[in-house]
């Protein structure tokens, strides 16, 4: 009998009492600083190795394409790339497909600019938002002065220190696509096939199935897979950034979600045998 | 005017961090059930997000690349840009709706002669690589002493094996040209739909990880953000779980009704 | 000639020149007007076979070196020049059909506040939130003012990026619920889907990972560890399914492409 108001009271559970368990499970960790070191993966490993490479005098087109619907992964991502390019001294382009990409890269480098002695139009430059990735990127290679025309404080290419001696597609030494969509499948089309170019990319968990064959084929030369190659990625670098913050939540919340599952299978097992049995005796 | 001004630069955050406070439970909300304060914010999303938008195009393509060329340089012919482009919104014109379709298809037949190139630098460079080595082997080396075909391993051949099958079989169960009746490929079509369940168990799993990664930085923002502005991390949580409880009360009494 | 028409204008010229080209755009709606219907939709088909005509033999045409200024590498076809300037104006035309998407949704919420159905008070939210941050946006960019600044990052900020993350993080609510109720273990495939994404899930968490985390570096027991099991799945198992899916996807893209461009697509476009 007790089983069988249990098996109830699982049949009937209200779904507001599953989200108020997700809340809790993601909010608990916050209060605790628990930093637990996790084994790094060989996609990230492999691009922490290609930055790391990049001689001192490179260039690099920094294509962001994401908003604040995957921020909760590209966010972190974006600033460990930085930082480490910022580090080395790199010189950076941005790049935007999506639009609210813009405004938040422009947060974030101007944020970090002065702890890296970056200034704006010599060391980095942002060309914001542009429409149409297929055909911009079409014209953007062979000709990148025209088709980029000016920067996002309307600034003209030409009176960008950054963008001297960089002509066509040629003349990049890397590119980095941190996206949450299509948009690294449309750099690798129009921009990286045509050119051989060396590119990267920090995609979204969702995204790790589709991209790792671009990586098996040689497409790209490394990849971060979503929170947690930004979480292993911000362990390499050493420094604790929003992805590192967010693992403890993370896993509670992963490991809720399985035991939902489990409980789910295991009551509905139960309740078919329960339902079996008196249909035998009957 | 002017003493608003410092107001704000000085207020920005803190207004910033309440007003994404009131979005972020408005549309919370929905949690509970359909409601008219979830709609008024789904409303409000898709006028900030189409206002963005249009803004966005507009300074950063439109007027570099078309307004700037054409009122500044003088090119008069980006009008003609401008006419070609007016010419979608014929499509509003019952009478001459049909000139539209001149321009959706000029667009249509660019992306199509665009797409060749899309899948030649998107699929080739993986066809060759689908054609993994299957027999191990030390790593060769050619007369130069360059590097030809790194080692290979029993256990990487033994997986080279399995991606090999799997591609196989996939590839067969989407084999629509002729019926399916010959045994070997129904079975290799069979094996291919396990194998892909496979594989969304595995897309299942990535995109738990995606998710769960936005609601972590909405709580966030939520808890640590809002919450230093209200008397710290403890004071935001009671509030959450004493709103999760006023949830899950109503619901349960109006279920009872 | 051709060049010499292409030439910048100032001054009165200009107006005159962007008045002809307004009169054009006139006299020719007006000969398409004047055409019989069963010419329409063979120009139509034609239009977007040259439409697709440009970028397809310029793709094709075999290539030869062809330096220009900073590329001493360039290759290139006697179509290549023009890539760039076809690229910008189709991305400039890429740019005026946002306007397509504003008239629909302002024809929607308009006739609800005419008429003032229910929701006109939703309705008139939405314009005055899409007028706001649109004349802000422009404004910002104009007249970069510190109020202007400032009045755009408090609408980016405290309404756009907590709207846009929270309606997404909404999803994982409902993933949550969906795993309780509706990840059954009914068939031997759900059962494989189900381990499946636990391993992953387990594989992609600090705390999964310390389940495994005693067992050694290398060797064989080293391949019992969630993470490398998960890597494993991913990318030597699902891949190998992702890639014959994409394959598919691939082939029926450049399938409907092809059909599209040489005018043999059937249906609401190019029939009726």
């Amino acid at each position: 009998m007790q089983t069988r108001n249990v098996i109830r009271y699982l049949n009937r559970i209200d779904r507001r009492v599953l989200y108020t368990l997700l809340i809790i499970a993601i909010t608990i960790p916050f209060f605790f600083t628990i930093q637990i070191r996790v084994p790094i993966s060989r996609q990230t490993e492999q691009l922490y190795k290609v930055v790391e490479a990049l001689p001192q005098n490179s260039f690099v087109l920094f294509g962001a394409d994401w908003s604040a619907s995957t921020r909760g992964e590209n966010r972190a991502q974006s600033k460990a790339l930085l930082i480490h390019l910022m580090r080395k001294k790199i010189h950076f382009i941005i790049l935007c497909f999506d639009p609210q990409a813009k405004t938040l890269m422009q947060e974030m480098v101007t944020g970090m600019q002065k702890e890296y002695g970056y200034t704006d139009g010599v060391d980095w430059a942002n060309f914001g938002y542009r429409t149409d990735q297929v055909n911009f990127l079409k014209g953007f290679g062979p000709d990148i002065p025209t088709t980029l025309s000016m920067d996002i404080n309307g600034k003209r290419v030409q009176d960008l220190p950054v963008m001297r001696g960089i002509h066509t597609a040629h003349d990049i030494t890397m590119l980095i696509n941190v996206s949450g969509s299509t948009t690294t499948e449309t750099y690798i089309d129009y921009l990286q096939g045509s050119y051989n170019l060396k590119m990267v990319a920090a995609v979204t968990s969702v995204m790790i199935p589709e991209m790792i064959n671009r990586l098996d084929s040689g497409q790209l030369v490394g990849m971060m897979p979503g929170l947690q190659g930004a979480i292993e990625y911000e362990q390499k670098l050493g420094y604790i950034g929003k992805a590192s913050a967010a693992s403890v939540s993370a896993s509670v919340a992963h490991l809720l979600i399985i035991a939902l599952i489990l409980l789910g299978n295991i009551y509905t097992l139960i309740e078919k045998r329960m339902s079996s049995s008196v249909r035998g005796r009957n | 005017m002017t003493e608003f001004s410092p107001w704000l630069a000085e207020h920005l955050k803190v207004m910033s961090i309440w007003l994404g406070t009131f979005c972020t439970l408005g549309l919370f909300s929905i949690l509970y059930r359909e409601n008219k304060l979830y709609r008024f914010f789904e409303h409000l999303f898709l006028g900030i997000s189409m206002g963005y938008l249009m803004g966005n195009v507009w300074t950063d393509t439109l007027r570099p690349k078309w307004w700037i060329p054409l009122w500044d340089k003088g090119e008069w012919w980006q009008a003609g840009v401008l006419i070609f482009g007016l010419f979608y919104y014929l499509i509003f014109f019952k009478k001459v709706s049909w000139i539209a379709r001149l321009s959706i298809g000029f667009i249509l037949g660019a992306s199509s002669g665009l797409a060749f190139q899309g899948f030649v630098n998107d699929y080739w460079p993986q066809i060759p690589t689908s054609f993994k080595p299957l027999w191990p082997h030390q790593a060769i080396y050619d007369k130069t002493g360059l590097l030809v075909s790194k080692a290979l391993s029993v256990p990487d051949a033994i997986n080279n094996l399995i991606f090999m099958t799997i591609l196989v079989c996939v590839m067969s169960y989407f084999f629509f040209s002729i019926e399916q009746n010959n045994r070997v490929l129904k079975r290799s079509a069979q094996a291919g739909r396990w194998m892909m369940m496979f594989t969304f168990g595995a897309i299942f799993g990535s995109t738990m990880m995606a998710r769960i990664a936005l609601l972590i930085d909405r709580l966030d923002f939520l808890v640590n953000d809002f919450g230093s502005h209200i008397g710290g991390q403890g004071v935001m949580f009671t509030l959450l779980l004493f709103l999760c409880g006023a949830v899950i009360f109503l619901a349960q009494r109006t279920d009872k009704e | 000639m051709f060049s010499n028409l292409f030439h910048p204008l100032h001054g009165s010229s200009w107006y005159i020149a962007i008045l002809g080209c307004f009169a054009l755009a006139g006299i020719l709606i007006a000969i398409l007007q004047s055409l019989p219907h069963a010419l329409r939709r063979p120009l139509i088909r034609i239009v977007t076979f040259l439409g697709g005509l440009y970028y397809a033999v310029e793709y094709f045409w075999p290539t030869h070196s062809m330096p220009i200024p900073g590329s001493p590498k360039h290759m290139g076809n006697f179509l290549t020049p023009f890539i760039s300037p076809a690229a910008n104006m189709l991305s400039v035309i890429a740019g005026w059909t946002i306007g397509l998407g504003t008239i629909n949704l302002c024809q929607i919420h308009g006739k609800r506040l005419l008429h003032a159905k229910e929701g006109k008070l939703n309705s008139l939210v939405f314009f005055i939130a899409m007028i706001a941050m649109f004349t802000l946006a422009v404004l910002k960019q104009a007249h970069p003012n510190l109020i202007n600044k400032n009045l755009y990052m408090l609408l980016f900020e405290g309404l756009y990026q907590a709207l846009d993350s929270t309606m997404f993080a909404l999803v994982a609510f409902f993933l949550v619920s969906a795993s309780y109720r509706a990840f059954r273990v009914r068939t031997g495939e759900a059962t494989l889907l189900m381990v499946i994404a636990m391993v992953v899930m387990l594989g992609q968490i600090a705390l999964g990972q310390q389940l495994t985390i005693h067992l050694p570096d290398h060797g064989f027991w080293h391949n019992f560890r969630v993470e490398i099991i998960r890597d494993w799945i991913l990318t030597k198992a699902s891949s190998a399914s992702v890639r014959a899916i994409a394959f598919g996807i691939g082939i029926g893209n450049l399938a409907v492409a092809l059909r599209v461009w040489l005018g043999l697509e059937r249906g609401a476009f190019f029939d009726s």
